[in-house]
């Protein structure tokens, strides 16, 4: 037995030293590696430089460097090195690096096809340099995005996440629906945060493309819909109030779809949801507080006597969030003497809400001063 | 008689080198797997695969503080330096007897405020409450009756606004990349209800506006030893339990967490003083008999700076504490042993802090008892002992020195050759000093556990940066 695990031991001590000796001999590998990529970033940047060169002179890229480009470029240090180069000419001139970039297309649609069969990290490194080069460019580009989209297949979220930017970034509406639908086929979680962040910067018609993607909301998954509502409010907030109205008010809605549709509402005006925001922050009782936190919130740009009637009542609601959303709505929509009852009252959750409120009010607005 | 002996000796010699054989090649695999994690990490980032953003999740950041005068303001401002577009600062001071609340409110200009708190998670009241901004990020400061570290994050928890909340010892320190780093697992799965980050040693370094400048290895044996230890044990062995959501602690210093989850499993227990174990531990019980899908991810990107004890009487303080903690969590949950219901946290997580943590005082105890009865009986081959021990000894160097030299290519890191012999130095001491000392402090603290079981004990602190230059003079120049 003991020799067992002594030879085990020593066994394990052989794996140790050689573990040690690979990571001392790494170590000196990466100093080499750092000096080989600036080598090669050297000889990009001459090849590159001269193409350029030749494109202010009126020609076009030669033959043999888009060859260059489709034979080397597959290679991902290659790639890696090409990129940094073209980086450091785009720093200088970014306007050559565009029309440089516009004259190599056809190499990178060959590429394209070429880094779909490779692994998932590098799919999504070429997809990441895809949005950068090609920004704004759907047309020129052709099928290239499909190919793109095609990389989210058995990919990890990294890839799916730099593909859909490079898809954002084509300013072409076609592709971002095709994207989305193939990640709702996926059935893969993608954060409605990352969704709204991305279609945020669209390069295209953003107003065509809420109402292209709000069209097919039936055929997406929740997350992706409720991305679609946060993109429409924060960027193309018209056309969508009956819509999102009548959304609000189907009783299937998902929770997290509605709290994004009411934040649209308190961003943007729409009379006849007003009736419904009182109603929905009266829904406390039953249990559905954040909808009616989110209401009392909402409220504030919805003025009336209804309107404060209703706030002054939700002051006093058991919920800690119902209680100072309304205080701060009422804070806006009433001067302090209107408020005096509320901060007489018996309620004295509600009264210290109601003093608080105010009192960061006023200290805001002094430091404003 | 001594057939008796015998038949003793020979169980135990089977049962030590079966513990050993299997705490051999759980090492090992930590520093395997620990380094082919960290190079997929490095590698990832390398070629642009990551959650790159403008905008994350909004976060609070909740800094408890108990007598943290020294060291508190430059705790802020190094938060304050964090790249992050919305989160706010929440300051707990906890009933201090020094200048805590007084130094945040002058260095900030805080206004006193009757902001009402929703009181979710119990806790001792507060006294007074302060509001001020710096820049576009809120501080918030409270001061309430002392009431232990988890008493106090529950105050802050209750007292935050956004969804998830970040805790962050008072004599800890963020790079600037370090929030925008643990948030990130949040947005690859929406299962993630909390991330750990990794706790580095403060004193290597000298931190400017978030950023690391220059990395150096102390020559004082006490953080030099530490060094080696966090990246052999807690960053190896976190990363290996992170392949199967099996970490069972997140560090106090360093952690994030999805409010909703805290508050539903009752917040942090205000009477352990391994607070920290304990509501992962709580976590991973509460999601799994609730059915709710769950992952505890630990997230090495994220760094986070911490002071670690300089004497060796602190040391011992500090560990004392951990242990007894560990004791608290592992006796609370005791149903998770061994049950396929709670994963492999149940069954691989614990088995091993169960063995190998909780229980190692008292089976190093049966093994010295072991060889004194050989000893006396004459059973003992001493030659064979010490080169075995030798061994062992062989490895654990070896080891520490592979955890190290992984860390610092897959890391990018840069070292200077000084660096290199310091750190030889400083795994032989590790292994040959350093797990001796721990032995006898988890010896004294199960001795002294129910006298010392809600003691938090004091460390001394020093200003921020000043350590570096403190350990390292004359070496400032890389």
């Amino acid at each position: 037995m003991i020799n067992i695990v002594s030879a085990v031991i020593y066994f394990y001590i052989y794996i140790c030293v050689i573990v040690l000796l690979f990571n001392i001999l790494y170590i000196f590998f990466l100093k080499q590696t750092d000096k080989r990529y600036k080598k090669l970033s050297e000889v990009w940047l001459k090849s590159v430089g001269s193409q350029m060169s030749g494109l202010r002179g009126g020609n076009h890229v030669s033959e043999e460097h888009r060859k260059l480009l489709t034979k080397k470029l597959k290679s991902l240090n290659e790639l890696i090195s090409y990129n940094d180069a073209v980086e450091q000419l785009r720093k200088i001139n970014s306007e050559d690096v565009e029309l440089y970039l516009h004259e190599n297309i056809s190499a990178f649609m060959e590429l394209t096809g070429i880094y779909e069969k490779k692994e998932a990290m590098q799919r999504g490194y070429y997809a990441y340099l895809m949005s950068v080069y090609y920004r704004g460019k759907a047309e020129e580009t052709g099928n290239m995005w499909s190919m793109l989209i095609s990389y989210m297949d058995d990919s990890t979220i990294y890839c799916r996440e730099n593909v859909l930017q490079a898809v954002y970034a084509s300013g072409s509406i076609d592709a971002v629906e095709m994207a989305f639908l193939k990640l709702c086929s996926m059935n893969e979680f993608h954060h409605d945060k990352l969704l709204s962040d991305g279609l945020m910067t669209f390069q295209g018609d953003k107003e065509r493309l809420a109402l292209r993607l709000w069209s097919i909301r039936g055929r997406l998954r929740q997350e992706q819909v409720t991305a679609i509502v946060q993109f429409i409010t924060r960027n193309v907030p018209e056309h969508f109030e009956e819509e999102f109205c009548s959304t609000l008010n189907n009783a299937g809605t998902d929770l997290e779809l509605k709290l994004a549709i009411l934040r649209y509402f308190r961003s943007h005006y729409f009379e006849p949801v007003h009736a419904e925001l009182i109603r929905f922050m009266k829904m406390s009782e039953k249990g559905d507080v954040e909808i009616a936190a989110l209401s009392a919130s909402a409220l504030e740009r919805y003025p009336g006597a209804d309107t404060i009637e209703a706030l002054k009542e939700a002051v006093k609601d058991r919920n800690w969030y119902v209680r100072h959303n309304a205080a701060s709505s009422l804070s806006i929509l009433c001067t302090h003497s209107e408020l005096d009852d509320v901060v007489a009252s018996g309620d004295r959750f509600a009264s210290d809400m109601m003093k608080y409120v105010l009192a960061k009010k006023e200290r805001i607005m002094g430091v404003t001063v | 008689m001594i057939y008796m002996v015998n038949s003793f000796l020979s169980v135990v010699g089977v049962f030590f080198l079966l513990y050993l054989l299997i705490y051999s090649t759980y090492l090992l695999s930590t520093v395997l797997f620990g380094a082919a994690g960290l190079y997929q990490r490095s590698r990832r980032i390398k070629i642009r695969n990551e959650l790159k953003h403008d905008y994350y999740v909004p976060v609070s950041i909740l800094v408890p503080a108990y007598n943290e005068a020294v060291t508190i303001v430059d705790s802020i401002k190094s938060l304050l330096d964090l790249e992050y577009r919305l989160f706010e600062i929440i300051i707990i001071d906890d009933g201090s007897i020094d200048d805590t609340a007084k130094k945040v409110i002058e260095e900030f200009g805080l206004l006193e405020t009757e902001r009402p708190i929703r009181m979710r998670i119990k806790c001792k009241a507060a006294k007074k409450l302060y509001e001020g901004t710096a820049g576009k990020t809120r501080i918030t400061l409270i001061s309430k009756e002392n009431g232990g570290k988890g008493d106090a994050l529950n105050m802050g928890i209750n007292a935050s606004e956004y969804p998830y909340f970040l805790c962050i010892d008072a004599d800890s320190m963020l790079q600037y990349d370090s929030l925008e780093k643990i948030v990130q697992p949040v947005l690859e799965s929406d299962e993630v209800v909390a991330v750990g980050g990794l706790i580095r040693i403060e004193q290597c370094i000298i931190l400017e506006n978030g950023r690391v400048m220059g990395y150096r290895l102390p020559w004082h044996p006490v953080i030099g030893m530490q060094v080696m230890e966090y990246d052999r044990s807690f960053l190896a062995s976190r990363m290996l339990m992170d392949k199967y959501n099996g970490n069972l602690i997140i560090s106090g210093a360093f952690g994030l967490f999805k409010k909703e989850i805290v508050v539903a499993c009752g917040g942090y227990a205000p009477d352990t003083v391994g607070e920290d174990m304990e509501l992962v531990v709580k976590m991973h019980v509460f999601c799994s008999n609730n059915n709710i899908p769950y992952n505890i991810k630990y997230e090495p990107n994220a760094i986070c700076w911490s002071q670690a004890p300089t004497t060796l009487r602190d040391l011992i303080r500090q560990r004392r504490r951990w242990y007894t903690g560990l004791i608290q969590a592992m006796m609370k949950f005791r149903q998770m042993f061994g049950r396929m219901r709670f994963g492999a946290a149940g069954t691989l997580s614990y088995s091993y802090y169960l063995l190998y943590e909780l229980l190692s005082p008292v089976i190093e105890l049966l093994g010295i008892v072991s060889i004194a009865v050989a000893l006396w009986a004459g059973l003992l081959n001493i030659s064979f002992m010490i080169s075995f021990l030798l061994l062992y000894i062989l490895f654990g160097v070896i080891l520490t020195m592979t955890a190290f030299f992984q860390r610092i290519y897959t890391q990018g890191l840069r070292i200077k050759r000084s660096d290199v012999v310091r750190s030889v130095y400083m795994c032989m001491l590790e292994t040959l000093f350093f797990s001796f000392i721990l032995a006898f402090t988890r010896m004294l603290a199960l001795l002294g556990y129910r006298r010392n079981r809600s003691k938090w004990g004091s460390i001394k602190r020093t200003k921020m940066n000043e350590d570096a230059l403190t350990y390292n003079k004359g070496t400032q120049e890389s």
